[in-house]
């Protein structure tokens, strides 16, 4: 997705992660992941370069959308979308 | 890459930094579909009983100052939070609880069951394993 596209997304929930160390961003995606309903855009906010990589990662690994990421001054934003149940 | 379905981590510094980088390797395999299984064994017990957890009383070096000094979440609470979101078992070493005198109690919660070598051998089977 472009980031023009990315900019205007309307998270269904943000989570800011930011002042976590690896794995921490990941696991509080996970944590919105199982809480939110499917078609749900979760906003996880990280301050770790690391999770930029690694969240895209563990979506493609359990098939889950991953739908881009905007890097901001010192800090990722990562949105991720809930396509089936887990 | 090859995909594997089943980790075994066997742990058996006592180091603080061993027992967090397999707490950390540990979360993101059981949140992976991977099926995790930790055998704590040798020194690493230390780091698993109520009474040291409890005074954080743990043995590392710079990166456990680090570590404290950012407020990092701890290995227990990873590995706690790893069990909630996926396949994650813990298991200690029988000999030594019985070298120690131990008892299921003073391990933390975490902590699934003891188990002997022959048993960890099985889980062992079929699956990657890590030492630390």
């Amino acid at each position: 997705m472009a980031d023009l596209d990315l900019k205007n997304i309307k998270a269904t929930v943000v989570v800011d992660a930011r002042g976590t160390y690896c794995p921490g961003p990941l696991m509080e995606l996970i944590k919105e992941m199982r809480q939110q309903p499917v078609g749900s855009i979760i906003e996880v906010i990280s301050g770790d370069a690391g999770s930029a990589k690694d969240v895209p990662e563990w979506l493609k690994k359990v098939n889950q959308e991953f739908l881009g990421v905007l890097e901001e001054n010192n800090y990722w934003r990562i949105f991720a979308k809930k396509v089936k149940d887990m | 890459m090859s995909e594997f379905k089943k980790l075994a981590i066997i742990l058996e510094s006592g180091d603080y930094e061993k027992a967090h980088i397999a707490a950390m390797i540990a979360s993101v395999a059981a949140v992976s579909e991977i099926e995790v299984s930790i055998f704590i064994t040798m020194n690493a017990i230390y780091n698993f009983l109520k009474v040291n957890v409890k005074e954080n009383k743990f043995t590392g070096g710079k990166i456990f100052e680090k570590l404290k000094e950012k407020k990092a979440q701890m290995f227990y609470d990873m590995l706690d939070q790893a069990k909630m979101f996926g396949g994650l078992k813990i298991y200690a070493c029988s000999m030594v609880m019985d070298l120690l005198d131990l008892k299921k109690e003073d391990l933390l919660d975490i902590v699934d069951d003891h188990l002997g070598l022959a048993a960890f051998l099985s889980i062992m089977e079929g699956a990657q394993t890590i030492t630390f």
